[in-house]
């Protein structure tokens, strides 16, 4: 265990830098934007005294040198401040905290309803390989992967909720708002991966390990679901912790469609509206997301698969 | 074409149809193809032409998908549409190929640092929410068609260069490199004429697969008013247009959408029998 | 002689593949009787793996067993449910397989892989499974057997798999062991050792083993009796000190050419001239009349049959009529 613990914090400590070169990134894009940075940071079109002003330029280190002035910023968002929004006027913070728990929910069951559906079915394709169950999942996959999110969506709300008027189309009032975004968000994820784990699901059949499970005699049951699954599941559970920030771009159209009242709508009113403090807030949190996750898919990953710890001589 | 080029494209096609899904994705390439090539011939009406007197027609045998909000005719405007997907698709494909197999051969051929600096980059870019970034970039240089497909070639080369890297380092221990080196070819001969060469075949499997989520990103952009602008007939755009009327008039949304499905199933279907054919080891 | 424990009758497994049918067993027939080790020589390609892997029924997709018999004390085994053959796998007839590289589950400690065939065939409790694990491990010689059984695969060397594959086959203390290739690949310096211990283990426990290798040296060593394959046939089957001493198929004759032992230093290898045959369409009669230096007309349309030249020795070759 040992060996997995340090991996783990050497897995922490390269996520670290990442995090701090997106931070140069998007303080050197907001150096570019037009405009002063005080901007930025005022609540907009209140007037405001100079001596205010003076101030603000203190907290937030306007009147030092530019990469001090970087140190400054990086320290404020860090505590989870992020100026003022230009068009609401109120802190980028308070509008944030307020939907991040909707995308949450959205991406999170989305992400387990694919996961929970489409490894059984990767996994009866396999074990069908070349015939009818097989083709019909393929097929059947093929097409769900291949559809675009956003009209998905517009056919789901088409057929429940204006056809057959049992789901609302809109808004987050009740568990039934969830269901078709959800869906929404699901079917298309769920298409690749089933095709991901039939085609890890074959490979490890394939291997020379389940012959010799075979050869001990151990029921079939036993072979499929312990021996070869826990080794195809390794990439598909890294590829679980991967897809999550994917899950979030895809939960950025959802949201528009069915105005699900989560970041991906205040991303796109905020690029709609230039309100740029905004953009920014949501971009260096979906790249705060984006490490965790990779860092986290790393080390599950070196948690379900012994030969990833002893890698380069850590024993 | 000579008798040895068409040869040559027997050579490559025969094993394509051989298989059942592979056959049907090319096929279904073949009619978006033609589509695109025959639309001034195929479309009824070309795909700008407004008729204020018949707005929101349901599908007849006059307008076979029916009409927008405008009274154009949608089937003329998804045939016209074929000819933007297809040719966005290739050319972010195109953009993406070229960023990411220099960066992959460079990476795999060189290593050391030069390896983990493009690989911590290409980590972060694919790790990263594509739409996401392709959202913000937009948000940078402006919305409109080229500006979307800078967009999401700039976000999507990742894959390229990941797969391509590989290959290189499994090639470059490889005899008839180390011969090419023993005779003093310089790096860029050896990356040009020996290495890349041997990525070809891998190139053009993730090539076929990745522009069905290149047609899928930039539709998506349009679809939320960033990418082509009005009257061009993308497919993306129109869902978007048929929305408001969405229940008094679903044939505006859903006939564009249904040819984006039809497109993408084609470019997946081709590219997973090529890559059974090609690079069989080969995960994208 | 007593009733033997495996007899293999006319046995036939083809692959299905896309270029043609792949006749890798065509009609091969051979007994094993107990504590015999049987040996199966031939060039790699001639279906002798396909062999050994037809025994336990686990020929790999798209291959098939078309025909024949496969008579394991008195029952045979195409004829059994998949479940029944379930029970001979591992605890009657168990098998060793050429790359322990792959061989062992990379997600497994090697103790619970080895623990596993006592739970299955024999209802044993974990604990006394893993004690014997243990036990098992030390038995084929491995040092510190308790920390190795908490050892995952990959941190062991060739030859330490190889013996963890041993150690797992022979825990439910198996009739027959199948043994494919056992020592090909690990360090030459460590086969004699590894070869030594199954020898060792199999007269132990009083186990019958068929023995599959291309090395003609091995079956020398270790064998009581050999047939010699070519292109999914036997074509010489016998006592192994008469097979050596009075070869007679110009192919065993030819084998036996290429071995280095007795070879002058001046003197080349003798190597058999030509290809092993194309096993989708083999040669029409003796398949190997394009090599044979002795091809009659008769060898290129009719096909020898396996007959009796000496008591229990049996060639299919016309030369010796």
């Amino acid at each position: 265990m040992s060996a997995l613990l340090r991996y783990t914090v050497k897995k922490i400590l390269i996520g670290i830098p990442v995090i701090f070169l997106v931070t140069i990134i998007l303080f050197s894009i907001m150096q570019l934007m037009p405009g002063d940075p005080i901007d930025l940071l005022l609540p907009p079109g209140s007037r405001v005294s100079e001596e205010k002003i003076q101030e603000i330029k203190r907290t937030w280190g306007l009147d030092k040198p530019l990469i001090i002035q970087y140190f400054y910023w990086v320290s404020h968002i860090l505590r989870g401040d992020f100026g003022y929004s230009f068009v609401t006027k109120l802190p980028v913070s308070n509008l944030l905290y307020a939907r991040i728990p909707y995308t949450l929910q959205l991406m999170l069951t989305s992400q387990a309803l694919a996961f929970l559906i489409g490894i059984p079915l990767g996994v009866a394709a396999a074990l069908r390989r070349g015939r009818f169950t097989d083709s019909l999942i393929m097929v059947g996959t093929a097409v769900l992967w291949s559809t675009p999110g956003y009209w998905l969506g517009l056919m789901l709300m088409l057929a429940f909720g204006f056809y057959l008027r049992v789901l609302p189309i809109s808004g987050a009032f009740s568990p039934a708002s969830m269901v078709l975004p959800v869906a929404t968000l699901t079917l298309p994820y769920l298409g690749m991966v089933a095709r991901l784990m039939r085609t890890e699901m074959l490979e490890v059949l394939g291997e020379d390990y389940i012959r010799t499970a075979w050869a001990k005699g151990l029921p079939s049951r036993r072979v499929v679901l312990r021996h070869a699954l826990r080794n195809a599941l390794i990439p598909v559970t890294v590829l679980f912790f991967l897809n999550l920030p994917w899950m979030l771009g895809g939960a950025v159209v959802v949201e528009i469609i069915f105005a699900w009242p989560g970041m991906g709508t205040l991303l796109y009113n905020s690029i709609v509206m230039q309100d740029y403090p905004v953009v920014m807030a949501i971009i260096f949190i979906i790249a705060v997301l984006t490490v965790i996750c990779n860092t986290l898919g790393d080390v599950v990953s070196a948690f379900l698969d012994p030969r990833i710890r002893l890698e380069k001589g850590e024993y | 074409m000579s008798m040895d080029a068409l040869a040559r494209l027997r050579e490559w096609i025969e094993p394509i149809l051989q298989n059942k899904y592979s056959r049907v994705g090319f096929f279904i390439i073949l009619f978006i193809v033609a589509l695109a090539i025959g639309a001034p011939v195929i479309a009824p009406k070309h795909y700008a032409e407004v008729d204020p007197q018949n707005r929101l027609q349901p599908p007849s045998l006059q307008h076979l998908f029916g009409t927008d909000e405008l009274g154009r005719d949608v089937f003329s405007r998804v045939v016209y549409g074929a000819r933007i997907a297809l040719w966005v698709g290739m050319l972010v494909v195109f953009i993406e190929a070229a960023i990411g197999v220099t960066l992959g051969v460079l990476a795999g051929y060189y290593g050391g640092k030069v390896d983990k600096v493009i690989s911590a980059v290409t980590d972060m870019v694919w790790a990263f929410p594509p739409l996401v970034l392709a959202l913000g970039v937009v948000t940078l240089i402006g919305p409109g068609l080229v500006n979307v497909v800078t967009a999401v070639a700039i976000v999507s080369w990742p894959t390229f260069t990941r797969i391509v890297r590989a290959k290189v380092q499994s090639l470059v221990n490889r005899e008839f490199v180390l011969a090419a080196r023993a005779i003093g070819e310089s790096d860029l001969n050896i990356m040009l004429r020996y290495l890349l060469p041997n990525v070809i075949p891998t190139i053009i499997v993730i090539a076929a697969l990745s522009i069905p989520s290149a047609i899928l990103s930039t539709t998506a952009l349009s679809f939320l008013g960033f990418g082509a602008q009005p009257p061009t007939p993308d497919w993306g755009a129109m869902v978007s247009n048929g929305m408001p009327q969405l229940p008094r008039a679903p044939w505006v949304s859903s006939f564009p959408g249904i040819f984006i499905v039809i497109t993408c199933l084609g470019f997946n279907l081709l590219g997973d029998g090529l890559r059974d054919i090609l690079d069989p080891k080969l995960k994208v | 002689m007593t009733d033997p424990l495996l007899r293999v009758v006319d046995l036939k497994t083809y692959y299905r593949t896309s270029a043609g049918l792949v006749r890798a067993v065509d009609g091969v027939s051979f007994e094993v009787y107990k504590d015999e080790t049987f040996c199966v020589v031939g060039e790699s390609g001639c279906g002798k793996s396909t062999l050994a892997l037809s025994i336990i029924r686990l020929v790999p997709y798209p291959g098939e067993i078309v025909g024949g018999k496969i008579i394991y004390r008195g029952t045979d085994l195409l004829k059994l449910p998949e479940s029944e053959m379930r029970k001979i796998r591992g605890k009657e007839i168990a098998m060793i397989f050429q790359n322990p590289m792959n061989s062992l589950n990379p997600v497994f400690t090697i103790g619970f892989q080895i623990a596993e065939p006592p739970v299955i065939h024999f209802n044993m409790d974990g604990r006394s499974a893993w004690r014997r694990a243990v036990e098992l491990i030390g038995k084929v010689r491995m040092p510190d057997p308790e920390v190795r059984a908490r050892n995952y695969p990959h941190v062991l060397s060739g030859g330490m798999r190889q013996r963890s594959m041993i150690a797992m086959m022979i825990s439910c203390e198996p009739k027959l062991l199948l043994a494919d290739e056992p020592t090909t690949s690990v360090d030459v310096t460590v086969q004699a050792q590894l070869l030594n211990l199954l020898m060792n283990i199999k007269r132990e426990r009083r186990m019958s083993m068929v023995l599959i290798t291309h090395n003609f040296g091995l079956v020398a060593e270790v064998c009581n009796r050999v047939a010699v394959m070519y292109a999914g046939k036997i074509v010489e089957l016998g006592p192994v000190r008469e097979v050596f001493r009075n070869p007679v198929h110009p192919y065993t004759r030819g084998l036996m050419k290429c071995l280095p032992i007795g070879t002058k230093r001046k003197e080349q290898l003798y190597v058999i001239p030509g290809q092993p045959p194309n096993l989708i369409e083999p040669p029409p009669g003796c398949r190997f009349h394009p090599r044979c230096p002795h091809a009659m007309e008769k060898c290129k349309k009719e096909e020898p049959p396996l007959t009796e030249v000496e008591p229990n020795h049996y060639v299919a070759c016309y030369l010796r009529r």
